[in-house]
């Protein structure tokens, strides 16, 4: 098997404000699916492509934002080796049961140095509404709103990147797709441990542990489209798009949920091999690399953040 | 709704906004002030982008990102559940408010309010943020 080590990032929580508004947009709008909610209050969702049981919780809370990203690796010889390579790494880890989301394994969870929470998992239950495997449907079922397929990535923001960048690739064997060196800025770096262009991307920012956006893959450039007659209809704010990134080179629509998180709609971008060498932008070019037809930045791309 | 000064019913809307101290600019430049409609159930910083005007910075629209910090100096209002990363109880008692979750029930006047002190808020290439 090519894939090893880390497969995906595999479910993010989100904190949102109002979770009855949450749900409608991330259920209705987006089109995931509603799985279920704890006995905490937090709500279980996935996309209909996804085999595993979630791939988004939302939690209710004070401030908007992100807890953390769980990256499901290949098992759980897998899980105790990246334990020990984070040790060695001097990295402290800790250590989540399993079960304290439903139907998923033990976690090794770490801070990275952008402030960020990462955990690792080998285990979640199949979901019982995920894809055909017998004769299989193109979909489980028909997909509602924005038809997304999958939880596909995030963008964080925070310091010390170059470090979270070393982090990534020396021990959890992430490879660097693209990068900007912004020099006294710092870095802003699209990492994957995949096939997919990115997986997860930094950019520097004073302030750690933000989140600027998580994406949802969907199939088609024409769906990237739909999805955006969908934030007309119902009146969701959008960023920016529809549009292009010359960085990973998907289609996108950046809009907010309705507790202020920035969501994306993104298909295409190319394969990546690990043998692929790095691209790189120079900072002069940095607006064309995030929006390539505008060629320039909006203003909320670098301020706007949760 | 959470939070916030008791609202007067919402069939006394619409009403208006005034941003005091402030041009139609984004930049916030002072100015005589500028007053725009406030539709019914509609906060005040839609009912400002419908408007077409632009003296309060728009950010995520959710009360998640603290770009249009705002403190209310008259008028009756209430608000939707705002990050309290960005409007602490404290804030609040002083009338700040995000302006995106700020629904006026009567004529209301506000002034942009600064980041807080806690957060820098300054992006990368030390960009600064609205």
């Amino acid at each position: 098997m090519a894939l090893t080590g880390v497969l995906r990032p595999g479910f993010i929580q989100i904190r949102v404000l109002d979770m009855a508004e949450a749900l409608v947009h991330y259920r209705d709008r987006l089109g995931l699916q509603e799985v279920s909610t704890g006995a905490d209050g937090r709500v279980y969702l996935k996309g209909f492509d996804e085999f595993d049981r979630h791939s988004v919780v939302l939690r209710e809370a004070d401030e908007a934002g992100m807890d953390l990203i769980g990256f499901k690796v290949l098992d759980e010889a897998t899980l105790i080796d990246f334990t020990r390579k984070l040790d060695t790494a001097n990295i402290a880890v800790d250590h989540v049961e399993a079960g304290e989301q439903p139907g998923l394994g033990r976690r090794v969870g770490f801070t990275i140095p952008s402030g960020h929470r990462i955990e690792l998992y080998a285990q979640m239950e199949l979901s019982e509404t995920g894809p055909e495997t017998f004769n299989p449907n193109v979909w489980p079922s028909e997909p509602k709103g924005m038809a997304a397929t999958r939880f596909d990535h995030a963008l964080l923001y925070g310091p010390r990147i170059a470090e979270v960048t070393d982090l990534f690739c020396d021990v959890l064997g992430f490879r660097l797709a693209e990068k900007v060196d912004l020099g006294p800025g710092g870095l802003a770096v699209w990492l994957t441990c995949s096939n997919k262009a990115h997986d997860i991307a930094f950019v520097e920012n004073p302030e750690p542990g933000r989140f600027h956006h998580v994406a949802f893959f969907l199939e088609t450039v024409n769906a990237v489209l739909h999805a955006g007659d969908i934030m007309a209809y119902h009146d969701i704010p959008i960023d920016i798009g529809p549009t292009r990134h010359g960085i990973t080179r998907g289609y996108t629509i950046y809009f907010f949920d309705p507790s202020g998180n920035r969501n994306e709609v993104f298909a295409g971008g190319y394969s990546y091999y690990p043998d692929n060498p790095t691209r790189e932008w120079t900072p002069d070019q940095l607006g064309k690399g995030i929006f390539y037809y505008e060629r320039e930045l909006n203003e909320a791309f670098l301020s706007v953040y949760t | 709704m959470n939070g916030g000064a008791e609202a007067g019913p919402a069939s006394t809307r619409p009403v208006t906004c005034t941003v005091a101290n402030a041009t139609g600019d984004e930049d916030g430049a002072p100015g005589p002030g500028t007053t725009f409609a406030v539709g019914a159930d509609l906060p005040v910083l839609h009912a400002m982008i419908r408007a077409a005007q632009r003296c309060i910075p728009v950010g995520c629209r959710g009360g998640g990102c603290g770009a249009c910090r705002v403190r209310v100096l008259a008028g009756a209002y209430a608000t939707r559940r705002m990050s309290r990363r960005h409007v602490s109880a404290a804030d609040e008692a002083e009338q700040i408010v995000l302006a995106c979750c700020l629904l006026p029930s009567s004529d209301i006047v506000v002034e942009r309010a600064p980041a807080p002190a806690a957060i820098p808020h300054a992006g990368p290439l030390g960009a600064e943020s609205p």
